[in-house]
Order: C-alpha cells, then sequence, then structure tokens
C-alpha cells in the first residue's frame, strides 16, 4: 500500500504532466521547413517593366541530381515583391524562401524611379538577413539572371562571392541592406550599391551607383569609390595606382616619347584615417586631413629608392595627385548634387542644434561649401628591392 | 498578518542572490527594443537619459532597502499593513500585487509577440505560452531558492551575448555621437522617463527582502546589480546609436535584434534567432519572479499557501495572454504600463519611505516582532 502511495500522482497532477508532454509534442511539429521541401532563393532581381508592374526574378539551387541545370530560375510580374513572391510559388514545386538571399538586384531603369518602396519591404521581412547586397545591374536583370554562364555554377552565390571579395579586399565600399537603409534614412548623407554589368559571359563591377535619396542619379568609377573612402574611412588593405610626371624625379625622360613622360605608380596595403574637420560653418569649409601609409608595389621606370630624397619626392606626387583627384570628384558630386560621403552627418554632429536639420537644407548648404583637402602619405616599404 | 516574518533558514537566500534577482528581473523584454522609444525623447544623446535613469535606479533602490530597514525582517505588504493600518493597507497591497501581476503578463505578451513576429509566425500563442507558464509553475511551486538559482543560472549563460556587440561594432559611424549633450534638458529628462519600462524590477526586493539571510549586506549587493544592469544598457544604447542612424532607429521596433541580425559566424548565420530562443531563458526569471511577487502577496494577505494561491494566478494569467493584440495596442499596452511603472517603482517607494518615517516617529519601531498590527 506504501508503496502505491508514493507512485500515485494526485489527478491534477497527472493532468497536468500529460498536458505538458502533450504541448511539447506538439510543438515539435509548429512549422517545420524541410529542407528538400523549400526552395531557397539565392539571388533576386527586380525590373520595372513599361506598364508600371514590377517583374521579379529569383535564383535558387536546384538540388535534384536528376536536374541538367543547377539552378532553377522564377519569375513573375507584380505590383509588390510579396506579390511576386505569391506568384513565383506557382510555378514552383517547393515553397519559395527569402531567408538565403545574399544578392538582390535593381535594374537601373527601375532604381532611377526609385527604390524606397520595394526595399521597405525586404527590411521590415524578418526572415531576411540584414547583410543582404543590394546592387544596381546596367540593363535588365531579368536578362542578366537568366543568361547561361558557362563557369559561374549557381549565379547568386556567385554575385555574393564577388561582392564580398572586393568589399573585403576595399576595392568599394560596403553596401548591406543595413548600410543602405542607414543612409537613406539619415538626411546628411547619400546611399551608395555597387554597379554590376555584363559582358558576355563576364558579370563585373563597373564601379559604384551613386543615389540620390532612393533614386539613383550617376555611377562612378572603382578608383573614384576609392576616393570618397579616403576622404570618410579608413583602409587597411587599400591600393590605388597613379601617374606621376617623370620630370619631378629629376630625370629626364629617356626617350622623348610623350606617353613615357609619365611614372606608372602602384601603391598598395594602403592604410589611412582621415579626418574631417568643419572650420567655417557658414557656408560650410570642410578641412579634410587624410593620413596615408603605403608600400609601393610597381613603378614604370626603374628608380633607385635608396634615395631618401626620392621617396619624398614620391610622396609628394601622390599627395599631389590625390588632392587633384578628391577635388575633381568633389565637383562632380557637387554637380550630380549627391552626398555620399556623408558630409552632412558630419556637418550635423559638428554643430548645436541641427538635429532637425532637412535633407533640402543640406543639399543648399553642401553646394555653397568649400573643401580643403590636406594629404600626407608616407611610404612605408618598397618591396624587397631598392 | 504579522508585520515581520520569521523565515526558516533553510528557505533564506544570500544577500549576493538577492542582488542576483534584481538584476535579472530588471534585464528582459525592455532591452530588446528601449533604444527606439529613448532615442524619439532624447535623439542621439539617449545614452545620457540611460546614465540619468540608472543614477535615479540608484538612489530608489538605496531608498527601498532604506524603508525594508526600519524592520528587522517585513516586505512590503507587512509595510503597508503597519503604515496605512488594515484595511487600506490591504487595498494597497492588494494594487501592488496586480501590478506585479500584470508586470509579469506584459511581460510574456510581449516575447510571445517577438517569437511570432520573428520565428514562427504561425505558432499558435496557447502552446508557447502554456510552455513558459508550466516551466514558471515548475519553478515556483520549489520556492524561492529554486527561483534564485535559476535567475543566477538564466544570467549566467546568456551574459555572453553582450560580447557579439563586436559585429556591428565594424559598421560603426561614430560620428552620430556628436555633438554631445545636443538635446535639451527637458528631452534627456523625457528620454529618462521612457527608460521606466526597461529599468523596472529592482522592486521584488521589496518582497524579496525577508528571505534575504545576512540583511546588512543587502544595500551593497543591489547597488552593484543595478550597476551591472545599467553598464550593460549603456553599452547595448551606445552601440545601437553608433550602427543606427536616427531615421532608421525609429523605424526599428527591436533594435537589439537588429544588432544581432549582424552577427555572421561561418558555421551560424541568422544569430537573432538563437538570440529570441535564449532570450526564453532571460525572460523566465522575470515572470517567475513577478508571479512570485503576487502569489506572495496573496499568501500575506488572505493566508493561502503559495500552492492555492498559485493556482489562482497560473489560469488568470494563462487567460489574460491568449487575448489577441496587435503591434498598435501592444505600444499603447507598454505605453501605459512603462507609466504606470515609473509611479509603482519609481515614485512610491519615496512616499512609502516618508510615511515609515513618519509612523515610526509617532510610534517608535517595534523591533521584535509583533501579533497583530494595530
Amino acid at each position: 500500500m506504501r508503496h502505491d502511495r508514493k507512485y500515485a500522482m494526485p489527478l491534477l497532477k497527472r493532468f497536468l504532466a500529460l498536458w505538458c508532454s502533450g504541448i511539447l509534442i506538439v510543438t515539435g511539429c509548429s512549422d517545420r521547413q524541410i529542407f528538400d521541401e523549400t526552395g531557397l532563393a539565392t539571388a533576386v532581381g527586380y525590373d520595372l517593366l513599361k506598364d508600371g508592374k514590377i517583374r521579379g526574378t529569383s535564383v535558387m539551387p536546384s538540388i535534384n541530381p536528376e536536374a541538367r541545370n543547377k539552378i532553377q530560375i522564377l519569375s513573375a510580374t507584380g505590383e509588390t515583391s510579396k506579390g511576386i513572391r505569391d506568384k513565383m510559388n506557382l510555378q514552383s514545386d517547393k515553397r519559395v524562401l527569402g531567408g538565403q538571399i545574399r544578392v538582390a538586384l535593381y535594374s537601373e531603369n527601375f532604381a532611377k524611379k526609385g527604390l524606397g518602396s520595394i526595399i521597405d519591404t525586404l527590411y521590415r521581412d524578418s526572415s531576411l538577413s540584414s547583410r543582404i547586397y543590394l546592387c544596381v545591374f546596367a540593363g535588365e536583370t531579368y536578362d542578366m539572371l537568366t543568361y547561361p554562364y558557362s563557369e559561374q555554377g549557381n549565379i547568386g552565390i556567385y554575385l555574393y562571392r564577388l561582392i564580398e571579395q572586393n568589399i573585403r579586399g576595399e576595392k568599394i565600399p560596403s553596401s548591406t541592406m543595413h548600410e543602405f537603409f542607414r543612409a537613406y534614412y539619415e538626411k546628411g548623407i547619400d546611399p551608395v550599391m555597387p554597379y554590376i554589368e555584363r559582358k558576355g559571359n563576364e558579370l563585373k563591377i563597373k564601379g559604384i551607383a551613386l543615389f540620390k535619396g532612393d533614386r539613383y542619379v550617376s555611377w562612378v568609377t572603382p578608383k573614384e569609390a576609392f576616393l570618397l573612402k579616403l576622404i570618410h574611412g579608413k583602409f587597411r588593405i587599400g591600393s590605388y595606382d597613379t601617374s606621376v610626371p617623370v620630370a619631378i624625379f629629376g630625370e629626364s625622360p629617356k626617350n622623348h616619347n610623350s606617353k613615357k613622360d609619365q611614372v606608372q605608380l602602384v601603391f598598395d596595403t594602403i592604410s589611412s584615417h582621415s579626418k574631417i574637420k568643419l572650420s567655417q560653418v557658414s557656408p560650410p569649409i570642410f578641412d579634410i586631413h587624410v593620413e596615408l601609409h603605403a608600400r609601393i608595389l610597381e613603378l614604370t621606370i626603374p628608380l633607385k629608392l635608396e634615395n631618401a630624397k626620392l621617396m619624398k619626392i614620391m610622396e609628394h606626387g601622390l599627395e599631389k595627385e590625390l588632392e587633384k583627384e578628391l577635388h575633381k570628384l568633389i565637383s562632380k558630386l557637387k554637380s550630380l548634387d549627391v552626398d555620399p560621403t556623408g558630409f552632412g552627418s558630419i556637418y550635423r554632429s559638428n554643430r548645436r542644434g541641427m538635429a532637425n536639420m532637412t535633407q533640402a537644407e543640406w543639399r543648399k548648404m553642401f553646394q555653397d561649401a568649400t573643401f580643403r583637402f590636406h594629404v600626407k602619405s608616407t611610404i612605408i616599404r618598397n618591396g624587397v628591392m631598392d | 498578518m504579522k508585520i515581520n516574518l520569521n523565515v526558516t533558514k533553510s528557505n533564506t537566500i544570500s544577500a549576493f542572490l538577492a542582488g542576483v534577482l534584481v538584476h535579472g528581473t530588471q534585464v528582459g523584454m525592455g532591452v530588446l527594443g528601449f533604444q527606439r522609444i529613448i532615442a524619439k525623447e532624447a535623439g542621439h544623446d539617449a545614452w545620457i537619459s540611460v546614465i540619468l535613469a540608472g543614477l535615479i535606479t540608484h538612489v530608489t533602490v538605496w531608498i527601498i532597502i532604506k524603508t525594508l530597514q526600519k524592520y528587522p525582517s517585513a516586505d512590503l505588504y507587512g509595510i503597508q499593513e503597519d503604515v496605512y493600518g488594515r484595511w487600506l493597507g490591504t487595498g494597497i497591497s492588494l494594487l501592488y500585487l496586480t501590478y506585479f501581476f500584470i508586470s509579469a503578463g506584459v511581460i510574456l505578451r510581449n516575447y510571445i509577440e517577438v517569437v511570432q513576429t520573428w520565428v514562427f509566425p504561425n505558432l499558435p500563442t496557447w502552446i508557447l505560452s502554456g510552455i513558459i507558464l508550466f516551466l514558471v509553475y515548475y519553478t515556483i511551486v520549489g520556492g524561492i531558492r529554486v527561483v534564485a538559482g535559476y535567475t543566477f543560472f538564466s544570467i549566467a549563460v546568456t551574459i555572453w551575448l553582450l560580447c557579439d556587440l563586436y559585429f556591428p561594432l565594424q559598421y560603426a559611424h561614430w560620428e552620430y555621437l556628436f555633438p554631445i549633450m545636443d538635446s535639451s534638458l527637458e528631452n534627456l529628462f523625457n528620454g529618462m522617463l521612457a527608460m521606466s519600462l526597461t529599468s523596472v524590477g529592482f522592486e521584488v526586493i521589496y518582497v524579496v527582502y525577508p528571505f534575504v539571510e545576512n540583511k546588512d549586506r543587502v544595500n551593497k549587493s543591489t547597488q552593484w546589480a543595478v550597476l551591472v544592469t545599467y553598464l550593460a544598457y549603456l553599452l547595448i544604447m551606445l552601440v545601437s546609436l553608433v550602427f543606427f542612424s536616427q531615421g532608421q532607429l525609429m523605424r526599428t521596433i527591436w533594435a537589439t535584434l537588429n544588432l544581432h541580425k549582424m552577427v555572421y559566424l561561418p558555421v551560424l548565420e541568422r544569430f537573432e534567432l538563437v538570440v529570441i530562443s535564449l532570450w526564453l531563458i532571460v525572460i523566465l526569471p522575470n515572470i517567475m519572479l513577478y508571479l512570485w511577487c503576487s502569489a506572495r502577496g496573496l499568501k500575506r494577505l488572505f493566508g493561502f499557501n503559495l500552492r492555492t494561491s498559485l493556482n489562482w494566478i497560473m489560469p488568470l494569467i494563462y487567460i489574460t495572454s491568449l487575448t489577441v493584440f496587435t503591434r498598435l495596442e501592444m505600444n499603447m499596452i507598454n505605453d501605459w504600463y512603462g507609466t504606470t511603472s515609473m509611479y509603482v517603482a519609481f515614485l512610491y517607494p519615496y512616499f512609502l519611505y516618508i510615511m515609515v518615517l513618519l509612523k515610526q516617529r509617532t510610534q517608535p519601531a517595534k523591533s521584535t516582532s509583533k501579533g497583530e498590527s494595530a
């Protein structure tokens, strides 16, 4: 009897135990997402059609071993990105999910009309990563994603690696969805994205697309993108190539060919940091102090670099060249009326009571602003050869 | 009702664990999304508001301990009966007990909303709520020692989440913090008030106090607990301010989760899902302690034992949690709860302290436990 009492549970307790184990079993079945039954899109592209509708194209890896194509491409038109996804599901044997999207592409025409609304849905959807790379494609993304590339394999992953590799290598500024949104909702800075083009079988990053608000306006070359980052940012492993006149080294050109008057210099492992000072408030004057350390990697005339004077000359040549290019870039940005470097944020952070500065106010001030560059370069190494 | 409690030695906790309980109850749902609410008032100076709120909390906790130390071993319910008399005391205690109950409900409901928004949109509320409340019930029945032990465990296994802030820091724009002190004092003050939802939790010490073994060290350990809480808040706030632009932060409901979205490990992406799952461990002590305080209240006021009071409370909170709320309603509830908790947890302790002082001036403190109070 005593034994029985020890193991007998009161009714309530028994009921509770049953209820709990029941719940635990039932919860195991909630929201299953079986890998074989889901189609994980790796890249999506959006185009604007002539009738104002949006065409979405998504790339999914095909895990069917019998399939001839390694990827599966779905395309649908609709008014919204989620509407497009619903239509894509009608074409697919698997449930299309966005959790693995790495790259979102927008056609140039679409980007010109403004991307705000369609990117908004990306940010709102908690199933998507914040680290999605957004880019602009020169042409229709449908054509690009459906093109039968011979070597790239899964085009979504390929694109992702292409962008990732170049961001890591500090060739282009980072452009994750988070950074796009940060710039988009900030009054003193305009967003940027990589600008991608296709040449035959090859995809390449042509440059950096500049946005004004959520509208694409123009693009700049990777070299200019380097300068953008030099103004406001840090380099650890950047690289830059430039040319300076031979004359500054005190050497007369060996063969009097006009093309050889220039010496090509290539610098790499550039580490830099910049300091932007607001020297005058109205109209704004910015003093940009850039300090950079570089290693010389290549030069096209055989110079003996043991001479400290020569190094000084080379440093000076680089400084002058960079300052000239920076001024050129700034006047280009002014004519486009975009501020991808975020001078507006710096202006706001250096003045009190400007927290409510509007974008329009800043654009006006940006036009009147003066930028003074002070570049200081040090060549710390010159390879294994003097 | 006896004003002072004689807790058997086998049922006491150390002063250190009392601090753990305070810290564990403070950190909860608020920290997932407090950035936006404070930045709405104080802009990019929100971190100053966090410091201000921290200072106020330190003082408030100190006052609470002072109040408790006026008695040898009394809790909130006993003190209130002593100060206000039988009927009024019971009435106010009932209100306070309801506040504890509502706190638990708000936390539970908020967590379920996060899970349904971020992880399982289709998961029915009744299952999740049922599981959480079962765990809560199971732990509370074990008594305060088990709850304290669990709280310690929950802090120990989740404190490392702070290290993840390294990932969003790589995207930091430090100029977002400048100019410092750009917001007016009024805005900073409003920001501080908006912190209240995130700050509260320390008021559980009112009920836990009689169970503390070495009462002379409670003051020190609770102050440490509050300090640790606010250092963590300050860190999270600073990282959020440099990671998000102001306009973006205003649109981000759970900024802390968005911070964790940037965490990226070779074998593990989408770290926010891990954080949300781990957050269950963080919020369980909150719900446990609040419900325990509430059940203690019933026991003290009406003499029910803990299990009986829990049998009343648990079904009630379960049914309440099943009500469907939209995001807007949740915002309203959180705002309302934030305001209420500000009065209950931040202002009321000062009032109670003054009342206790007045009472003991007219009627010298009874150092030995006395039977029925006047």
